[in-house]
């Protein structure tokens, strides 16, 4: 390799290089070839990944995390940065950092229970930091739920809005087991365990039921909070607010209800729909799951509505621009079911999408937890990107259907 | 130049294309090329009405004039762009195909069509 670089100053050789000096523990030889050759390929980022760990040996912390973030710019899927960006805060001590970094991870790999792993004890840190914060800013003396079982049931939440339910269930299982006199955690358990069974198909014909009751107040506060939701990832506010609901209810409802929609905002709500007898195959929890993933999907940029219907074409959730127009719902609906139709004539399979991209945007509709997703984006949207997080989101759906 | 030769030439230059064919939006065929026994002709007949749906919703919901339709089953890659107002090409792919190219084969052979058509 040495040889290769001398023979051309330019060549991309120069990062395996360093990083072989590097694990030979030679941090000085390994940086100057480093820097050389990021100074001839400044826009390598492997090259940057190579000088982020030099400066981690060097324990230069600030500096490797400049060279991480910097190959998420070039690279923003690239794993490793994500792993050593987390580390890194983690060994600082910025934990809501290092929880962004492994819910990125989590994102792009969702089975990575290492990084569940790591995920969890970022939360569990966070949540000490947190819990002595309050408790220095907080004058009044309050018996708080110990720090451990905040973090677990901020886990379990989190592991909830993710669509992981058995991990859930398994987390406030956990839980129940150190804190058997718990009753809220023992309520949460019963209400989850109810939701998998009501999943699980019945042999038999299911005797038709009435609509379930909302709690029209309770979906409002869950509707505000999930339209807070701006960024893919949990945010610093999201993971709080999921440690707060542990809390006293009428805490939790003032906190969660409070934020009132600004008037230019007005038209990115969820819809408040009652959800017809057909829609009963969705449990209250797939609901709640089925908004938080159409939130967080809306919240890409250039998303204007996202509306899941039954195949009946009875609306389940929708997100975004408000729009009470059923026939326009109902006439993209039809374009599914034509299609899906033509595509079994054709012997050309199951349908699994269908693109239409017109002047100022595209619809785009595709078979998703059992119903159809109908998601209307504005034309300058990046298609490959919008088609990574439909998979993403359908995979955490997939998981409560 | 006529169509057959343009469709070939969308073919040719596509990876993984199965056929392609020009169709008026009634759905009756003008011209169509195919690798192997994929019924291009009843693609046609088939997705025309479906295109005109798409038309008309595009611009139910604001969007303007539909450009472009692209269905995908478990098998193949169906993309359709306009040609005018009367007439679509369609070209199928299969899964493994390249649906980049293919758009862009098909956006620089539809002024070829517009051309042969006027």
């Amino acid at each position: 390799m040495k040889k290769k670089l001398e023979d051309d100053p330019n060549s991309l050789v120069f990062a395996p290089l360093a990083e072989a000096y590097r694990r030979d523990g030679s941090l000085d030889e390994a940086y100057s070839v480093c820097s050389k050759g990021l100074e001839k390929n400044p826009d390598y980022s492997n090259g940057h990944l190579v000088l982020g760990r030099i400066y981690q040996g060097q324990t230069k912390l600030d500096n490797a995390v400049f060279e991480f973030k910097k190959v998420l710019e070039f690279d923003p899927e690239n794993l490793m940065a994500h792993s050593l960006l987390g580390s890194l805060f983690m060994q600082k001590s910025d934990f809501k950092a290092a929880i962004d970094e492994y819910q990125a991870i989590l994102t792009l790999t969702p089975d990575d229970d290492e990084t569940q792993k790591l995920l969890k004890v970022a939360i569990e840190k966070a949540a000490n930091v947190s819990q002595t914060e309050s408790s220095i800013k907080e004058s009044v003396v309050e018996r708080e739920p110990n720090s451990a079982s905040m973090a677990s049931i901020t886990m379990a939440e989190l592991y909830l809005k993710q669509g992981h339910l058995g991990k859930a269930i398994e987390t406030y299982e956990e839980l129940l087991k150190k804190e058997p006199n718990n009753a809220n955690v023992k309520q949460k358990l019963i209400d989850l365990k109810k939701t998998t069974v009501v999943d699980t198909p019945s042999p038999t014909p299911k005797k038709v039921e009435p609509t379930p009751v909302h709690n029209v107040k309770a979906d409002k506060a869950k509707t505000s909070h999930l339209d807070k939701e701006k960024e893919a990832k949990f945010s610093e506010d999201d993971i709080l607010q999921v440690m707060s609901m542990d809390r006293s209810d009428k805490e939790t409802k003032a906190r969660v209800v409070k934020p009132e929609v600004k008037e230019s905002e007005k038209t990115r709500v969820v819809d408040e729909k009652p959800i017809s007898s057909k829609a009963i195959q969705y449990s209250s929890i797939q609901i709640d799951v089925l908004k938080a993933v159409l939130a967080e999907l809306a919240s890409i940029m250039g998303i204007r509505r996202c509306f899941l219907t039954s195949i009946e074409g009875i609306s389940v959730v929708s997100v975004g621009e408000n729009s009470n127009n059923d026939s326009l719902e109902k006439q993209v609906l039809s374009i599914f079911k034509d299609t899906s139709q033509s595509a079994t004539k054709l012997n050309q399979g199951l349908l699994k999408q269908v693109l239409v991209t017109a002047e100022t945007g595209h619809i785009i509709l595709v078979s998703f937890a059992g119903g159809i997703l109908v998601v209307l984006a504005d034309h300058q949207i990046n298609l490959g990107m919008l088609r990574l997080a439909m998979d993403g989101a359908a995979k955490k759906v997939e998981k409560v259907s | 130049m006529d169509f057959k030769k343009i469709l070939e030439e969308m073919l040719e230059n596509v990876e993984g294309s199965i056929g392609a064919s020009l169709v008026g939006m009634d759905g009756i065929v003008i011209d169509q090329v195919s690798h192997n026994a994929f019924d291009i002709n009843a693609v046609g007949a088939e997705y025309s009405s479906i295109i005109k749906n798409a038309m008309k919703a595009s611009s139910n919901f604001g969007l303007g004039n539909t450009a472009e339709i692209l269905i995908t089953t478990d098998k193949a890659s169906m993309i359709m762009m306009l040609v005018g107002k009367n007439y679509f090409v369609a070209l199928a792919l299969s899964l493994d195909g390249n649906l980049g190219r293919g758009r862009l084969e098909i956006k620089k052979a539809i002024p070829k069509f517009e051309k042969e058509l006027s």
